[in-house]
């Protein structure tokens, strides 16, 4: 289930909401985690022991380390047994097939595919229930006694499917007691009509040009129709999952949870190293705390450091997506952090106008590695962006879709925030009727992205 | 007192409550719809519960399909999302396109070579169905020539090969600029080329549909189809290829009729407003005799009988989908006896062959004025064989007619070589 469905926000949500603030206090946990794994199995009923055994795994595991403090040995198998089940399944649901395939092209064996779908939010659950049990072997939280409790947050149905990946020590204190009062619901409420604003109406309706262009012989498309497409999918991709995180992170809020930022204008960094400290922060927060940081990090000598980076960012490639072109893209942006670190850095930030433009064109070109997994087809793409190729078909693109690209742009810029704190006060009227109608547009574009007229009669 | 200070404090969070409550017990309350007019399909039900439903997943997938199907307003809520659409500027909405003069287009493109879609599972809304997109199907295209070529070659008499264009190909003048849309001439060209054969012809409606464009209206503002002034043009091409007499738009006035508000195909799917509606054109053209597989009842969507009576089911042009009175709509094998065939020799039978989709419809009556049997095939309903028909009855031509964009999806073709 994603939450811009109609099956979600009229069946779902209202019932889910209802029956979680009927419930007393203490037995809500409880109602939570039944909620959850509703959730989480509706697409895959199926799944539904997988999500039991990771949580059990974890539960036993990090109650495990803190029974035996003492004994270092039986502490590291916890902690083994942990890293190896969450990682193993992950590697199992996600990359089979990317490795099976590698097999294949390499000895040119003919080997099965698997036929599986990936069980829902497993990239981020996965991370979330390995950090915990990592902080947990490392003395920084206790473990959770309550298997209720800890149920509850490892399936959370709001930050499930698409992050933000939320930490135990984000969440513990919240999870034994909430305070929710009218005022931050209401924030909650606002904070989710934004995000699914976001998603509907402006990341699936430029994602529609993206969608055009890309189903359309790249040898043949004119230059500038390759760059509106793949700035079409630049803010796609951008307000699709800051979209995602903010409904998360609103849905928390009405149920008592601050879950953590996990976007903070990101198209207005000045360079890569800032780009990644402001998009999908949480996830650069994981990967630094858990991948960078025991590998060295950066208290070790020049040529260790660059290794380390190009570990965490070979990992963060693959973690997108199993297939070479996410590796790439992971990759891609290493030897920016990287030139970005030996020396790029002071010339960047000097000079503003340069940083944004810089950051811009690099991130613009990223996401043409990111979106083509086919590497012939993205060297016919690259060549359509690079070697000029003159047409009018785009201006039809830029007329029709002229109104939503200023949009996407005025919202990746912190512009409406800044109004809202220096005139909000007077504005709070106006305020609530916009939330209102991008609600309602929201639903009717969800609505309509189900209808399906048939041309003929019975044929 | 406090209420109204309660009420202007969370002034959101009291109309977020009121929405999302509101619709979700309407939508309980209210009872399911068991078809779409407007989208020509019976609309989801209620799917019944079972253990093994549930674990093939089927269950889950067939209840969100009722949801979405059955949700209160749902016609409302696609009329409000076309308004935003016009809203942010756009001149298309659901695949149909805004031109001048009320007219409405669809699109189609060529395919590109590249398979981009992208399996990275780090961004939300995994499990979304992409909107279909309006691409030129060339793989079934090319079968389709496939089993055209494989027809024409294993029959002896002559054949016409007719490939009608879609409005968008015919009133470029009167398309969005810079749109980019498939080359409907050259996309016939093909199969045209494909199709030359001694015994073949193949007739060029692309050039007199333009050129009458400017006279009189060809394609309906709102509907895929031709109009039947277009079909009529199509019809003396056709003659004038064949050598037929024919019956001129002034011979047929006496009997011309019209049906104002018809709402297209096209309208249904963007749902515009500020729409203008479409007038029907038909031909009250006497026959002898209509029948249809053999029957002179034809059996309906919801499973009763209607008399055939003629060539229109008049019942049908108070419905909204008004183009379905023209022969009943898709039947199988429909034989009119024609009584005003301008050539007719005594003690001779002319007879034609056509094999068509709806295009067909209208433009079949026509042929009453210069044949004396009119055989009227539809290989998406069939209940004969096309080689059979064939073989057992002599036909002076067979004429093949289809809409460029049915014939480059129908997965029924096929059944011409059968």
């Amino acid at each position: 289930m994603v939450f811009s469905s109609i099956l979600f926000l009229f069946r779902f949500f209202p019932a889910a909401m209802a029956v979680y603030f009927l419930t007393p206090k203490r037995f809500r946990n409880m109602v939570l985690l039944v909620e959850s794994l509703i959730f989480y199995s509706w697409g895959e009923v199926r799944y539904f022991p997988i999500m039991v055994a990771s949580i059990l795994v974890d539960y036993i595991a990090s109650n495990g380390i803190e029974k035996h403090r003492e004994n270092r040995r039986a502490c590291r198998a916890f902690l083994c047994l942990s890293v190896v089940f969450n990682l193993g399944m992950l590697g199992f649901f996600k990359y089979t097939n990317f490795l099976l395939g590698n097999l294949e092209a390499l000895f040119g064996l003919s080997l099965p595919a698997l036929s599986l779908t990936l069980p829902l939010g497993i990239s981020f659950y996965t991370f979330q229930t390995m950090s915990y049990t990592i902080d947990v072997y490392r003395g920084k939280v206790p473990a959770e006694k309550n298997i209720v409790d800890f149920g509850a947050f490892v399936v959370l149905f709001p930050q499930l499917i698409a992050g933000p990946i939320v930490r135990y020590t984000d969440v513990n204190r919240e999870l034994k007691s909430r305070m929710i009062t009218p005022a931050s619901f209401q924030e909650g409420v606002d904070i989710f009509i934004r995000g699914l604003g976001r998603k509907v109406l402006i990341a699936n309706n430029i994602g529609a040009l993206w969608t055009e262009v890309s189903a359309m012989n790249f040898s043949a498309i004119s230059t500038p129709l390759a760059w509106l497409g793949i700035l079409a999918y630049t803010f796609q991709i951008y307000f699709d999952f800051s979209g995602y995180s903010q409904m998360a992170i609103g849905l928390g809020r009405m149920l008592g949870f601050s879950f953590p930022q996990n976007f903070n204008d990101p198209y207005i960094a000045k360079s890569v190293t800032e780009f990644w400290r402001r998009w999908h922060m949480t996830l650069g927060s994981w990967f630094r705390e858990y991948l960078y940081i025991p590998l060295g990090g950066n208290r070790c000598s020049f040529p260790r450091q660059i290794f380390n980076l190009f570990v965490v960012w070979a990992a963060t490639g693959l973690w997108h997506g199993a297939s070479w072109n996410f590796v790439l893209w992971g990759l891609y942006f290493f030897v920016f952090l990287v030139l970005e670190k030996a020396f790029l850095r002071p010339f960047l930030e000097r000079s503003r106008v340069i940083g944004h433009l810089y950051l811009v064109f690099l991130v613009v070109v990223s996401w043409a590695l990111f979106a083509i997994t086919d590497f012939a087809a993205l060297g016919r793409f690259l060549t359509a962006m690079f070697a000029f190729r003159g047409g009018s078909e785009w201006l039809y693109y830029l007329r029709n879709y002229g109104v939503t690209f200023l949009l996407a742009a005025m919202l990746s810029t912190p512009l409406l925030a800044k109004a809202e704190a220096r005139f909000g006060k007077h504005l709070r009227p106006v305020k609530v009727i916009a939330l209102t109608v991008v609600l309602v547009a929201s639903i009717a574009y969800l609505e309509d992205a189900t209808y399906n007229p048939f041309l003929y009669f019975r044929f | 007192m406090k209420q109204i200070k309660f009420l202007r404090e969370y002034a959101l969070l009291v109309l977020f409550v009121l929405i999302m409550g509101g619709f979700f017990l309407l939508d309980l309350c209210f009872t399911s719809n068991p078809y779409s007019e407007l989208e020509n399909r019976k609309l989801k039900q209620k799917p019944a519960f079972s253990l093994e439903s549930l674990l093939e997943n089927r269950y889950t997938k067939d209840y969100e399909a009722y949801i979405n199907d059955q949700f209160v307003g749902r016609d409302g809520w696609i009329t409000l999302k076309s308004v935003f659409e016009s809203a942010l500027g756009k001149t298309e909405n659901n695949g149909v396109v805004y031109g001048a003069d009320g007219y409405i287009f669809n699109k189609l493109y060529r395919p590109g070579l590249a398979e981009t879609r992208s399996n990275g599972t780090g961004f939300g809304g995994d499990g979304e169905d992409t909107a279909a997109l309006p691409v030129l199907n060339q793989a079934q295209l090319d079968r389709n020539i496939g089993f055209l070529t494989t027809f024409l070659d294993s029959y002896d008499g002559h054949v016409t090969v007719a490939i009608a264009p879609n409005s968008y190909g015919v009133l470029e003048e009167k398309l969005p600029p810079f749109l980019p849309n498939l080359d409907q001439e050259a996309e016939i060209g093909a199969v045209y080329d494909a199709a030359a054969r001694e015994k073949v012809t193949t007739l060029d409606l692309l050039g007199p549909l333009t050129r009458e464009a400017e006279n009189r209206q060809v394609c309906y503002r709102t509907d895929h189809h031709w109009t039947t002034e277009g079909a009529w043009v199509g019809y003396r091409a056709y003659c004038e290829g064949r050598g037929l007499p024919y019956a001129t738009l002034e011979e047929l006035a006496p009997c011309r009729r019209e049906e104002p508000g018809f709402l297209g195909t096209y309208y249904n799917k963007s749902k515009n407003f500020g729409v203008q509606a479409d007038t029907l054109v038909w031909y009250d053209i006497p026959v002898s005799d209509v029948t249809i597989d053999g029957e002179r009842t034809v059996l309906q969507g919801d499973g009763s009988r209607v008399e055939v009576t003629g060539l229109y089911q008049r019942e049908k042009l108070s419905t909204r989908d008004k183009y379905a009175a023209f022969l009943y709509g898709n039947n199988g094998l429909t034989v009119i006896k024609a009584e005003n065939n301008k050539g007719h020799r005594e003690g001779e039978t002319s007879r034609v062959l056509v094999i068509k989709d709806s295009y067909g419809n209208c433009f079949a009556p026509f042929l009453t004025y210069s044949y004396d049997e009119v055989w009227v095939a539809d290989l998406r309903n069939m209940t004969f064989r096309v080689s059979q028909v064939l073989a057992e009855n002599s036909f002076d031509d067979v004429l093949i007619l289809y809409n460029l964009d049915t014939f480059q999806e129908d997965r029924n073709f096929s059944r011409i070589t059968y």
